[in-house]
């Protein structure tokens, strides 16, 4: 069996004079969980939608499951599972109708009621689509992209528009059938998502991957891989907090509630510094909390920018 | 293919919508139109103020009761009767003045109400008729020339007969052009036809059969709709098997135009609005409330080659002429002609993305 589910190579992808994708590489191991992530218009949809076969590539090439996506689509397509972005089912059929009919293109099947349960929604069977909830559509949209029990499965922004606990319950599934040995891809614009799901990521930015590691290194390998969270017993300038290895310093919120928010290399070493330069400023720490750096300051150390700027 | 042509039927037949506009919408035209009953003779009602009374005014009262038209009722007030007249009491009043049929300078005189004018035509030229033929028959004279009416067709044909084949093509046209329109451009903005292209089932399989379901439905239209006919009184049975493959074949124009249409437009609203465009013109000028003959000359040789018009030339000529279906060959030509254009058209425009 081949050991690469995807691989791009310099892929080009422009619409008269913009360019969407702006020659893109990366490969994707079977089994993996892997990532497209970055802000909206970053050129993750057309790149998937050119693996999928659905756009045809400018230049550069798409491999999928050891075949060319283009050339030999129809094999591709029998293979793999794809569900789309704000893509809607059919009014007036039942789910498991639904089911049988996309069922109905593959030469391989799963039965609808399997499907189904798989998340839950067998008492769901004999209604329609927009008789569900949100979380429950996106449930079924990528179900009922998996009809064919595919080996590779696209998700392209599949938790978007849902509240954090629809989230997590299809973070679950998610989860749930990367454990069952699918391949997975998908996009994502929440960097936490990408965070928590995936084994690879690639950012993207401008139709460009701007980095491509697992999340784990992508965060170690900041400059300053921790946030400090202050509150203080008064308001400082940037001088009071300007300590050697104290990256970008961030202030949110007024008066009781201003939190400083730096990006430091090392907790130990800079902590004793910044509480005699504090002293200096006659601030005190009222409230102290450390955490890891994330996806999100990752992608702001790459552009400088937050990823829904 | 199979479980693909069931679902589409299912996506069809559980639209109420959309059945609403397939069925019950001819169905209400041929209904408003039965209430109507515009093929009863028209009834006049006549207020006659005879102030003449004698045997001469009287075998004219007793003629004019005679005239099947004529709801004739003696009253004996002229301003009373011109008064209800005037709120539609009477359709006219017939004054006969003293000395009526002694001295020819007394004239008889019809007071009439401009406000209805269908009426009046109708009953004043057969009041002059019956003035006419009254003379003559005083006169004791035998009329020189007489006519005898002869119809082309074997049997009479009333308004209902007419107006059903109309009404037929006017369903199948609007459902398959609209219908298929509007669900295409649907499933384009619900990107269900994205959806389909990452399966391995070809669109184009799709889309046939989305439209074959719309061409099974028109023959569903087609029996209920000549059956609704049958029960409102019109006499539409001729060869009605032959009315079923005209009107399949001639949506097979329909349904590639609807493509054609989906085609055109972004959204839902502007496929329903350029699919009326297209049919609502024809509805009325290819001959389904009226005959295109009383369209002006030149009109009448445009119209003609509208794909609803020769549509409505076959089912008239197997529905009321009982004619075989090879009587209608130049209309089956020239809908075939349509279908090929508009096949090869819609598989031209009808390109995703």
């Amino acid at each position: 069996m081949e050991e690469w589910a995807v691989e791009v190579e310099n892929l080009v992808r422009r619409y008269g004079d913009v360019t969407a994708v702006d020659g893109i590489s990366f490969s994707v191991r079977r089994g993996e969980m892997f990532g497209i992530v970055g802000p909206n218009g970053a050129g993750k949809t057309t790149t998937l939608e050119t693996i999928e076969g659905l756009q045809t590539p400018t230049s550069g090439s798409t491999r999928v499951l050891g075949m060319d996506s283009h050339r030999q689509a129809a094999e591709v397509k029998e293979r793999i599972g794809v569900q789309l972005q704000a893509s809607a089912y059919f009014d007036f059929l039942t789910l498991k109708e639904i089911l049988e009919l996309f069922g109905s293109f593959y030469r391989r099947r799963l039965p609808a009621r399997e499907l189904l349960a798989r998340v839950g929604l067998e008492d769901k069977a004999n209604s329609q689509v927009r008789h569900l909830s949100g979380g429950q559509q996106q449930r079924f949209s990528i179900i009922a992209s998996m009809v064919n029990d595919p080996e590779l499965l696209f998700l392209d922004e599949p938790t978007t528009g849902l509240d954090p606990q629809a989230r997590r319950s299809l973070w679950e599934l998610i989860r749930d059938i990367r454990q069952q040995g699918t391949t997975i891809v998908l996009t994502t614009h929440y960097m936490e998502e990408a965070q928590t799901l995936c084994d690879e990521v690639a950012i993207m930015d401008y139709g460009r991957i701007v980095a491509l590691d697992s999340p784990e290194r992508l965060i170690e390998g900041l400059e300053a891989p921790f946030n400090l969270r202050l509150h203080l017993s008064r308001a400082v300038d940037a001088a009071c907090l300007a300590v050697a290895g104290v990256g970008q310093v961030s202030v949110n919120g007024e008066g009781q509630d201003r939190e400083y928010r730096l990006q430091v290399a090392s907790v130990t070493d800079s902590l004793p510094p910044l509480l005699d330069r504090l002293a200096e400023c006659e601030a005190q720490i009222l409230d102290m909390e450390v955490e890891k750096a994330t996806l999100e300051d990752v992608f702001l150390a790459l552009t400088g920018r937050q990823v829904r700027d | 293919m199979a479980v693909l042509f069931a679902a589409s039927l299912k996506i069809l037949v559980r639209d109420r919508l959309g059945l609403f506009w397939a069925l019950f919408f001819p169905l209400m035209f041929i209904g408003v139109f039965a209430l109507f009953n515009l093929d009863a003779p028209p009834e006049v009602d006549i207020a006659v103020v005879n102030e003449a009374p004698g045997a001469f005014s009287e075998t004219l009262v007793d003629n004019l009761v005679s005239v099947e038209m004529f709801k004739v009722e003696p009253v004996g007030d002229l301003q009373a009767a011109r008064q209800d007249l005037k709120n539609g009491e009477y359709d006219m009043v017939l004054l006969l003045p003293p000395g009526l049929g002694q001295n020819t300078e007394v004239k008889a005189t019809v007071f009439y109400s401009e406000a209805n004018m269908v009426t009046n035509q109708v009953a004043l030229s057969a009041l002059r008729r019956f003035v006419d033929e009254f003379n003559l028959r005083a006169a004791s004279a035998t009329p020189t020339v007489t006519l005898l009416e002869e119809s082309t067709s074997t049997r009479d044909i009333g308004y209902m007969d007419f107006l059903v084949p109309g009404i037929l093509g006017m369903g199948v046209m609007n459902y398959s052009i609209i219908g298929v329109a509007t669900s295409l451009v649907t499933y384009h903005e619900k990107r269900i036809l994205r959806r389909i292209q990452v399966t391995p089932l070809p669109v184009a399989a799709f889309v046939i059969a989305q439209v074959g379901a719309f061409l099974v439905l028109s023959v569903l239209q087609t029996g209920v709709i000549l059956g609704t006919g049958v029960l409102a009184g019109a006499d539409v049975t001729g060869n009605f098997v032959w009315a079923f493959p005209i009107a399949l074949m001639a949506n097979i124009v329909f349904v590639n135009l609807g493509i054609v249409v989906a085609a055109a437009s972004k959204t839902v609203a502007a496929a329903s609005g350029m699919g009326n465009a297209i049919s609502l013109p024809m509805m009325f000028l290819s001959g389904v409330f009226f005959p295109i003959e009383q369209l002006p000359p030149f009109l009448e040789k445009l119209v003609q080659f509208l794909p609803l018009t020769p549509l409505l030339g076959a089912l008239r000529t197997v529905l009321l002429d009982n004619e075989s279906i090879l009587s209608a060959g130049g209309d089956l030509a020239l809908i075939g002609a349509w279908a090929v254009a508009m096949v090869l058209l819609a598989s031209r425009l009808f390109k995703l993305e």
